[in-house]
């Protein structure tokens, strides 16, 4: 066990008493940090008691859990050192004698597991894990919320047909009732009412709007109604103890802000009173039986930025300069539009998810001094790289259906077309670059089965042909097309050698890659052409900063450059090799909670 | 492990216990394997064993139709999964539609109805074939008339409501059955339930195609495996013009000219022929149609691109749509 670094006992006092959901009942909701270091997540779940917090080990990816009185981490699970499998998503039980949780496990999918937590006389003691589902169609399994009586887990199955379902599973057997079935979209909460008679969730009600409901649906699937039916998001909702209000966040009045509603019978019995202004970037995780609301915060930032390069990118010249949009704080991916005038970049965007963020293309005009944001109909883009005409983008990602590909955006409508759009891919999309006609797309094909390969698509017929496929199933990256488009740069691991990455170029036209560096105990991040098709700029780890290399087609000797950037993702060269674009910073999540903001001081479940 | 899942039941208690005392008590409904509990249920219209036993016996019924020739199962037969195998619904008379009776298995889930869309709540929908002049052709006026002449009806309309008949008790009764009219457990079900040994490797590799390649769960999805929404598929484009509006006729709206409702794919190996128009004789007609993107025309869904199957991928496909198939269940 191991003491966790806590940030207390900071106790901050907000300035303006708030009013809650009884009139006239002026609070003073405070609120202090609990934990926030490098290895902190927001997968877990504070005890009812208020005792622990479940939580993810992330350097062994074991279950564990924050004693909240002395701050000692226990580990109750035992993962194998090297090993793939890791807990996720958990749930402690009312009385705090277990912990339901995710378990991705050595096949690839998620498992439903359960583990002791405590013995009957509340001493921690963990004991042997039990599986309570295991089944490859329910790819992902969420435990959310126990029934009040510990019998049953409220547990979201996410079908490998990308249904998401909200289940009851029996903690004694692993029974499963489905109680209802979700097309493509997954509630970002449910929970079960003190009284086990209801769950409440939020859920998109409309097609292609963000915009989210809030449901009361009952424990018997009898019946379900909304509870919040308005035009704003409203999302993350959660019981408070006496079971009589429901706290949710909603951005009706601007801001995200946190509200609460009375419940009485299954239905509203009031309407919605602010509660405390400004979230932040906020994810619940749970409300102790005193009233103690533990949430998470995401922090930290990411920008964008440029620097303008000596000639033949022989270092930069001044400090590298933010690109101030709109949206500060967590852009990433950017990507130089072929005249150099524009810049497009992601920007984060919406309320938080648990897992990845909802993002916008922002695109800013530098001769103009304009920028606009664009958002496609996808529900996650990893990456950007524009048209040779400059009208579109191509983009890495996933769409509303969960299906991931490549997608063409148009820079200023945002429609958005699939090209290569598959299932059972990872939600970040492939990797791909134009054709110099924009008539074809090169791209990295991942395939569980069979998989790396690089393949050349025909936009107008969809016909695709394969150029290249990697031996032993290695992982491709960084594809960058030379500006003649005859050659393909790509960065691969070396079959031969552990921990070695090699940079290839392989002819378009056909024929075998050509090894063009070797990088031991290195991962190479970032290959750009330089303009005029001679050489190659290559991202490898330095110290302060990453290094950038040059290297020559030729197979001339690897030249690092004088470029210190503490770029977190690559970089973009722009088409006339003058200036460099990058992303830096970092995201950080901290775990705080929020007391005395019930309207009930005494309220105990 | 996980436990095998059975039936489950849904029980109306509640709401039958605000009924009078006539009403059986603690009904329950039994949800196959495959469909979510929380069955939609209107308000004003629980289900009772009283109302549903009406329901079906007006299901039955032909003296719901003009001719006394036609009742709603003419149609909708319960050995045919609840339809029939023409292609165009046939109504009294020998009347002809012009379009082929929709399946209305697990109806009560549904959010929109007819092929066109343009009914939106069960207790509405199984009035309109009794009104539409090419099905049974009546007026509910004399529906009721009809009825009243029954004895046995008076009575069990008073059983069941507590009121005498009348066009709104019609309603709510069939549609209490037809909320009952389920099909799940299928093999598909228990496949995706756990029992991973329930399906042949070929049935196996047409579910990955189903959806995957074939992008079949682009529309064909959820527990129902029907998204309720409306596409041209470009069935209804025939010699360069729509030959049907579809959806349009009923919104108005260019986006919905020539699409129709996308249909469950429950029992779908024993309901042929297919699509909305009954043009396509068997499941490899279908399978084949889609395979080469449809008919093209200017509306026609941008989902719906060729799929280049081969062979023994449409084999695969058509073997686990045939897995689609379950037991199809009524009443209480």
């Amino acid at each position: 066990m191991r003491s966790l670094k806590r940030f207390g006992p900071l106790l901050l006092l907000l300035p303006v008493p708030l009013f809650a959901a009884d009139a006239g009942v002026a609070l003073v909701p405070s609120v202090r940090s609990v934990w926030a270091d490098a290895k902190t997540n927001l997968l877990g779940a504070p005890s009812l008691d208020g005792r622990y917090l479940s939580l993810v080990d992330v350097e062994t990816g074991d279950l564990a859990v924050l004693d909240l009185a002395d701050n000692d981490k226990i580990r109750l699970t035992s993962n194998p050192p090297g090993s793939k499998q890791f807990a996720y998503f958990s749930a402690i039980s009312p009385d705090s004698s277990r912990v339901a949780y995710a378990w991705f496990n050595e096949e690839e999918f998620y498992e439903l597991r359960l583990v002791a937590l405590a013995d009957s006389e509340g001493r921690v003691e963990p004991g042997e894990p039990r599986v309570l589902i295991r089944n490859p169609e329910a790819g992902f399994v969420q435990p959310c919320s126990w029934s009040p009586d510990g019998e049953q887990i409220l547990t979201l199955l996410f079908r490998k047909d990308n249904i998401s379902q909200i289940a009851l599973v029996s903690a004694r057997d692993g029974s499963i009732q489905v109680l209802k079935s979700l097309n493509w979209v997954y509630p970002k909460k449910m929970e079960f009412s003190p009284d086990g008679r209801f769950i409440v969730y939020d859920s998109t009600t409309k097609e292609g709007s963000d915009a989210r409901d809030i449901f009361l649906l009952s424990a018997d699937g009898s019946s379900e109604v909304k509870l919040i039916d308005a035009p704003s998001n409203d999302i993350f909702p959660a019981w408070t103890p006496d079971g009589k209000f429901v706290v949710f966040a909603s951005d009706r009045a601007g801001t995200m802000d946190a509200w609460i509603i009375p419940v009485a019978a299954g239905e509203a019995a009031g309407p919605p009173r602010l509660l405390k202004k400004e979230l932040g970037r906020f994810l619940p995780m749970g409300i102790t039986s005193q009233g103690a609301f533990y949430y998470g915060l995401r922090t930290g930032h990411s920008d964008v930025y440029t620097a303008a390069l000596e000639e033949d990118a022989a270092g930069v010249r001044g400090e590298p300069v933010i690109v101030q949009g709109r949206l500060t704080g967590a852009n990433t991916a950017p990507a130089w539009s072929p005249d150099g005038r524009r810049l497009a970049y992601l920007s984060r965007w919406g309320t938080e998810n648990y897992a990845q963020e909802s993002r916008v293309i922002s695109i800013r005009d530098f001769e103009g001094g304009k920028e606009h944001t664009v958002s496609p109909k996808l529900a996650y883009m990893e990456r950007l790289r524009w048209a040779p005409g400059g009208e579109s983008l191509l983009v890495s990602g996933s769409d509303g259906k969960s299906r991931a590909g490549l997608f063409t955006v148009n820079a200023t409508t945002g429609e958005t077309t699939p090209l290569v759009r598959e299932r059972s891919t990872n939600f970040r999309g492939f990797e791909g670059v134009w054709s110099p006609d924009g008539k074809a797309i090169y791209y990295i094909h991942e395939d569980s089965a069979q998989g790396f390969s690089i393949r050349r698509m025909v936009i107008e017929t969809y016909e695709e042909e394969t150029l290249h496929s990697s031996p032993a199933a290695l992982p491709i990256h960084d594809l960058a097309l030379s500006p003649d488009g005859r050659s393909l740069a790509f960065a691969t691991r070396d079959p031969a050698i552990e921990k070695t990455e090699i940079l290839q170029l392989l002819p378009v036209g056909g024929g075998a890659p050509r090894k063009l560096l070797t990088a031991r105990n290195a991962v190479l991040n970032g290959v750009e052409w330089l303009p005029d098709g001679s050489a190659l700029l290559v991202g490898a780890p330095g110290e302060p900063t990453p290094s950038i290399w040059k290297i020559a087609v030729s197979g001339a000797k690897p030249e690092q450059l004088p470029i210190q950037i503490n770029h977190t993702g690559g970089f973009r060269l722009d088409p006339k090799g003058r200036r460099i674009a990058f992303a830096a910073g970092e995201q950080q999540s901290e775990v705080w909670v929020m007391t005395g903001f019930l309207p009930h001081e005494q309220t105990v479940r | 492990m996980m436990a095998a899942m059975g039936m489950r039941t849904l029980a109306t208690g509640l709401a039958i216990a605000l009924l009078a005392a006539t009403v059986t008590p603690a009904a329950e409904l039994e949800i196959p394997l495959g469909l979510d509990a929380y069955l939609p249920i209107a308000k004003d219209n629980p289900l009772t064993v009283e109302k549903v036993e009406l329901g079906r016996r007006l299901f039955d019924e032909k003296r719901l139709s003009r001719d006394g020739m036609v009742a709603c199962s003419t149609c909708h037969d319960p050995k045919r999964h609840f339809t029939d195998e023409k292609p165009l619904a046939e109504g009294v008379f020998g009347r002809t539609g012009n379009r082929r009776v929709p399946a209305i298995l697990n109806r009560g889930y549904g959010k929109a109805f007819f092929w066109d869309g343009r009914i939106a709540t069960l207790e509405e929908q199984v009035l309109q074939p009794i009104i539409n002049e090419k099905e049974m052709d009546m007026t509910m006026q004399e529906v009721v008339a009809r009825l009243r002449q029954d004895a046995d009806y008076v009575a069990e309309f008073e059983r069941a409501f507590q009121n005498p008949i009348s066009e709104r008790n019609v309603s709510h009764a069939l549609a209490s059955y037809v909320r009952t009219i389920l099909s799940g457990n299928s093999r598909y079900d228990r496949y995706v339930s756990g029992e991973m040994e329930v399906l042949t490797e070929l049935e196996k590799q047409g579910l990955e195609i189903f959806r995957g390649k074939g992008n079949c769960t682009d529309c064909h999805l959820g527990t129902n495996l029907t998204d309720e929404k409306f596409r041209n598929t470009g069935i209804a484009w025939k010699n360069g013009e729509l030959v049907d509006l579809g959806r349009f006729e009923f919104t108005g709206r260019e986006i919905d000219r020539g699409s129709f409702k996308t249909p469950t794919l429950r029992n779908v190996a024993d309901r042929a022929p297919y699509m909305h128009d009954g043009s396509l004789a068997k499941l490899n007609d279908v399978v084949d149609y889609y395979n080469r993107g449809g008919n093209r025309n200017p509306w026609i869904d941008r989902e719906l691109l060729p799929l280049r199957l081969t062979n023994a991928e449409k084999e695969a496909l058509i073997a686990f749509l045939h897995t689609l198939t379950g037991p199809v269940r009524d009443g209480l």
